[in-house]
């Protein structure tokens, strides 16, 4: 008896460590075949509400569909080498960090959409993206995975043991992570005020503006569009949603605008829309050669 | 006593000796404790800036204090320095803190926000709601980020280029080990860690570079009259300027001379009195 408890036991234990590492170092067998000058954008698949749930996916995009950089999506959830995700792949090499995948492409095909900006005009937009991701980016992973975890079981498309596993794995890594950072050391109202003062800033900055900058979009549009489009879409009946809708109405306007300008297929990349499709695979803005892809702009 | 006797005495005791261990650190921890929980009395509507202790080149070895007490001066409230934080911590564990009428705040931008409220100020008046806007993210890029490469570059980096952070920051060489290791593990959480040496460069030039294009030709971030994120800016500023000790923050800096000559109006500005605030390599004590 006791010898079919253990073995039981072990292979039991066997399965779910096999499951657990599987899920968590996701190797994808099979490599999109992509033309040269095609970028492969690794990013995990689309959320419920938004083509991501997490802001810097979307924020890498919103860039690829801005300076109409052919790319295709792999779904398949592998990460980078900095253990991070998204990540790119270019003509074979691979890129880690939203922001270091942005420089390189900006490199390799000689786009700048911030080129109509001053130099002031710069800076303040990389003071704004820094506010946005090395601030108000953790006050968010705070409130989502605090106390109360009623809104992020809303938008993680896992049910079951999966989505209870993946919250208490990503509550254990922001804890980590913001204690690092030094904002975990804080009381959730200190940590709310911050939130407050940084989504203010940005409306503030924003004012009546189409775009962030100016009356034509510029690079900072699309993280400031990817933490702002988290707000209003993966994060509902949270407190900033609550706050930026009740109070910052030009940053909601500002999200439509952007989405209207480049994500105008956005319900298809929306699982829970009747118009949802799969685009794994599927080329962006193939320039004329040989194989067609789909290309939503002209 | 030889050292026969001493090691004779060590082997056949070994439960005595655990055991007075033992007893010896929770003395220690004891004591410390209730050393604490004398508080001293301080005078009434004065800010009590807590800080680690003079730094060699420039007023602290943090940017978080030399930031904490510029803003103290520009705002001209009363204060007063106890460079007691070492082992008089703030309850977030942090070494720059404030206290005011017994009441205790940590992190520095709370402790800002604790006295513009207490004392009426507001460096900022005047200025308008995009341009506070622009001032708190440009504080917000060089405490969250710009922060990050600095601590990598002066703990993790200058060492491997042979610069003897203990012997600069004048701790022992048995600490230097131990804040490396909290430093490297830190930024690996909040992300910046996780870039080699290089990139870690590339983004403290990108910060750099966005500082001093935005400064230009100004005399201040927002023209003749400093704002609040100036403090921000200097403390961190100073720590590259006059305490990298030779390392690559020191000729990262010395790539923008704007900024440099920002820092020098900073200082001629608010410290005029820098070279009491100061150790001068450790050579001397700082008198004030």
């Amino acid at each position: 008896m006791l010898h079919l408890l253990i073995a039981g036991i072990v292979i039991i234990a066997s399965v779910l460590i096999f499951r657990i590492g599987s899920f968590l170092y996701k190797r994808s067998t099979s490599r999109h075949n992509v033309p040269p000058g095609v970028v492969i954008l690794y990013q995990i698949g689309r959320g419920p509400f938004a083509p991501s749930v997490s802001p810097f996916p979307l924020k890498l995009e919103t860039f690829l569909r801005m300076t109409k950089t052919p790319y295709v999506n792999d779904h398949s959830a592998k990460f980078s080498s900095k253990r991070k995700t998204p990540w790119i792949e270019y003509d074979g090499k691979s890129i880690a960090d939203s922001q270091f995948c942005i420089d390189y492409i900006k490199t390799k095909r000689g786009v700048d959409v911030s080129s109509h900006l001053s130099p002031s005009d710069c800076s303040v937009a990389r003071a704004f993206q820094k506010l946005t991701e090395e601030n108000l980016y953790w006050t968010m992973c705070i409130e989502m995975f605090g106390e109360d975890t009623s809104t992020v079981e809303k938008v993680i498309p896992y049910k079951g043991l999966k989505l209870w596993f993946t919250i208490w794995f990503l509550k254990r890594v922001i804890n980590k992570e913001t204690w690092g950072h030094g904002i975990g050391r804080h009381t959730q109202e200190e940590v709310w005020s911050i939130a407050v003062s940084d989504m203010t800033a940005i409306s503030d900055f924003l004012g009546d503006k189409d775009f962030f900058m100016g009356p034509e979009p510029s690079e900072v549009d699309c993280a400031i569009f990817g933490m702002m489009a988290m707000i209003l879409f993966n994060m509902p009946d949270s407190r900033h949603e609550k706050y930026v809708r009740e109070n910052l109405p030009n940053i909601v306007a500002y999200c439509e605008r952007m989405k209207r300008r480049f994500w105008p297929d956005w319900e298809s990349h929306v699982l829970t829309s009747k118009k949802y499709e799969n685009d794994d695979g599927k080329i962006y803005f193939e320039t004329q050669g040989k194989d067609l892809g789909t290309c939503i702009y002209s | 006593m030889d050292m026969e006797t001493i090691k004779s005495f060590v082997t056949t005791h070994p439960r005595e000796i655990c055991i007075t261990a033992v007893v010896g650190v929770a003395l220690i921890a004891v004591i410390r404790r209730r050393r604490k929980r004398e508080k001293k009395v301080y005078p009434p509507n004065t800010i009590v800036h807590h800080q680690m202790g003079r730094g060699p080149y420039a007023p602290s070895l943090t940017p978080f204090a030399v930031k904490l007490e510029t803003y103290l001066r520009m705002a001209k409230v009363p204060f007063l320095n106890e460079h007691d934080s070492v082992t008089n911590k703030s309850s977030k564990n942090k070494v720059t803190w404030i206290e005011c009428n017994g009441e205790e705040v940590a992190d520095s931008e709370f402790c800002i926000q604790y006295v513009n409220n207490k004392f009426n100020v507001d460096l900022d008046k005047g200025f308008s709601d995009e341009d506070r806007a622009a001032a708190l993210a440009i504080q917000r890029m060089v405490d969250e980020h710009l922060y990050w490469a600095v601590a990598l570059q002066r703990w993790v980096y200058d060492p491997k280029d042979g610069i003897n952070v203990s012997k600069n920051m004048n701790f022992s060489w048995t600490l230097a080990p131990l804040v490396r290791r909290m430093i490297a593990k830190q930024s690996y959480a909040q992300g910046v860690g996780r870039h080699t040496e290089e990139e870690v460069h590339h983004v403290m030039h990108e910060d750099l570079k966005a500082l001093s294009m935005f400064i230009g030709n100004k005399k201040f971030l927002f023209g003749d009259r400093v704002c609040q994120a100036d403090s921000s800016v200097f403390g961190m500023l100073s720590q590259l300027y006059w305490q990298s000790y030779g390392g690559y923050g020191e000729k990262a800096i010395h790539e923008y001379p704007n900024l440099c000559a920002y820092c020098d109006r900073m200082k001629a500005e608010y410290w005029p009195d820098w070279d009491d605030c100061i150790t001068h390599g450790w050579t001397r004590k700082a008198t004030k």
